[in-house]
């Protein structure tokens, strides 16, 4: 067998490709900056507000005017009114309530979703035992199971808890079963090759590789806590953002229904950016998900 | 480390179709210590598959794959492979995805980390230990998978079309740089591939597979010195001779 020594020349063919070649790190993103046309349609809505308000051409009791739903926010975060509406002052408690029961309901049905994901995804006896019985649950509504949670659990956070953990159980889990069958076979079997036992392969190489799938799942899973949320409040609870929204329409106070749609739709905006910003720090890597979910 | 195959015979069902595919049949093969072997055929000849059973992936439906005298019961760091696309564990630095063998093997990683950084040189991505697979070309990262592999001191490296999906000059590139590492290295290489040149470029020996079901066709010694100029009248020769083989196996 024949053996060359190693000559200068042999390691100067092997040169690194300068790294312009290479995909670029950062591509620049147009969409940071505050984009002008996204405000037309905001813009067009509430010039029509305005409009059919100011021109009487909706009833006051349809639509509140912009400044009846300012004062009344006013009133629910601050009490301006002394304690007059059912609502005044109660913004905080309302705000902390239903805060605390998406955040709970979120990272318990998360992690859940997340150990019997990997389980099922991973062990195909976990998938025997717990698959049929999740997709037989899955097109039931989330939603038509608050009957029996209050029936079971009395009013309160009990219900309110179970069904959104439930809900956003159900919403990650798919995404986790997913994204751990979907590892590449190749990317397992490199790690095989190098030495890695089962054990590593999960930890190691599965469960990073199907991260972008599980926050995916995550994000979803934290829209479908606040929708959740809100209607079992509206049934069970006493207290939160769809509580007193509920309340509201039943005493007709669209002005107040219409402050609560707000304030949901701010918090719900927050939890979704602070799965977005887990996702932008966890998986520059996977520039296929960035690229599409960001 | 040798490899025996002895009388392999690999079908694979397909319980949905009911239909079965005879991959490989009555497939024998010594690969000697230090070897450079290079499986050569047309596409879906079974030479991946051959590689495989090798690396531990899949098993023979019949006979059987020794490696060092024992049977192939599963994939092992004495046997790395190098893949046809890099497969690096993309949220990984190439520092790091170089150190995972002796990381999931539990050694010691304050000589480990040296190593590391001598390989990524070996393979001329000094500088470059930091950057992540996606922020590499091509090329680089079939590299960091080379080093990968050398960083667990294979007594074996299988090697899939590694360089397939390079443009030319890039093959070419890396061919020689494959050599210089392999004579550094001294492991027994077994490496598949379709391009009659690179096979003759590289190889010790050419064992040119039939159509499905692949078999050994032929086995074509080398014995060029290296390194081979690819335009000499023995390399030239050489190329008919292996097109001769391999023409009739090609069905399109």
């Amino acid at each position: 067998m024949s053996r060359m020594p190693t000559t200068s020349e042999g390691s100067a063919t092997f040169r690194a490709e300068p790294l312009s070649e290479a995909a670029p790190l950062h591509p620049p993103r147009a969409g940071r900056r505050l984009d002008p046309l996204g405000l037309v349609l905001p813009g067009v809505v509430l010039i029509a507000w305005w409009v059919a308000v100011h021109f009487g051409l909706a009833t006051n009791v349809l639509l509140p005017s912009l400044s009846a739903v300012g004062w009344t926010l006013l009133d629910w975060v601050f009490n301006v009114s002394g304690g007059r509406y059912f609502f005044s002052g109660t913004w905080w408690r309302d705000l902390l309530g239903s805060l605390m029961r998406v955040m709970v309901g979120f990272t318990v049905g998360s992690a859940l979703a997340i150990v019997i994901g990997v389980l099922v995804g991973w062990y195909r006896v976990f998938e025997r035992i717990a698959d049929p019985t999740i997709q037989i649950l899955r097109p039931i509504p989330k939603t038509a199971f608050l009957p029996f949670a209050i029936l079971l659990f009395g009013l309160g956070n009990p219900p309110a808890l179970f069904l959104t953990i439930y809900g956003v159980f159900l919403t990650v889990y798919i995404q986790v079963v997913v994204g751990v069958k979907l590892v590449s076979r190749d990317l397992k079997r490199a790690a095989l090759m190098l030495g890695a036992r089962d054990r590593d392969v999960l930890f190691r190489v599965v469960l990073p590789a199907a991260l972008p799938n599980i926050l995916v799942g995550m994000r979803v899973g934290a829209a479908y806590a606040w929708l959740i949320l809100i209607l079992a409040e509206m049934l069970a609870v006493q207290e939160g953002f769809g509580y007193v929204l509920w309340h509201a329409y039943e005493f007709l106070r669209m002005d107040v229904v219409v402050a609560g749609m707000l304030c949901i739709g701010l918090f719900g905006y927050l939890t979704d950016r602070l799965v977005v910003i887990v996702m932008r720090r966890k998986l520059d890597w996977a520039q296929a998900v960035a690229e599409t979910q960001f | 480390m040798t490899i025996e195959i002895r009388e392999v015979l690999k079908v694979f069902l397909d319980p949905a179709k009911g239909s079965d595919t005879v991959a490989l049949q009555e497939v024998s093969l010594s690969i000697g210590q230090n070897e450079f072997v290079v499986l050569l055929g047309p596409s879906g000849c079974g030479k991946t598959t051959l590689l495989n059973l090798v690396a531990g992936f899949d098993f023979p439906t019949a006979g059987s794959v020794l490696v060092g005298g024992r049977a192939v019961n599963g994939p092992g760091p004495e046997r790395g492979v190098v893949f046809q696309s890099p497969n690096l564990f993309p949220w990984l630095s190439a520092y790091d995805n170089v150190l995972f063998g002796p990381r999931v093997r539990g050694q010691d990683l304050a000589g480990g980390a040296r190593r590391a950084t001598a390989l990524l040189s070996l393979v001329g991505l000094a500088g470059f230990e930091g950057h992540r697979p996606h922020e590499l070309s091509g090329g680089m990262q079939q590299r960091v998978a080379i080093a990968r592999v050398l960083m667990n001191d294979p007594d074996i490296l299988l090697a899939d079309e590694p360089f397939a999906s390079l443009d030319e000059h890039t093959r070419r590139a890396m061919q020689e740089e494959f050599l210089r590492i392999w004579e550094q290295t001294r492991t027994t290489v077994v490496f598949v591939t379709h391009n009659i040149e690179e096979a003759i470029y590289l190889a010790d020996r050419i064992v040119v597979m039939s159509r499905r079901p692949g078999r050994v066709k032929a086995i074509l010694p080398v014995d060029i010195p290296r390194p081979r100029d690819r335009t000499s009248a023995g390399f030239v020769e050489l190329t008919r001779k292996a097109l001769e083989l391999i023409q009739p196996e090609v069905t399109v």
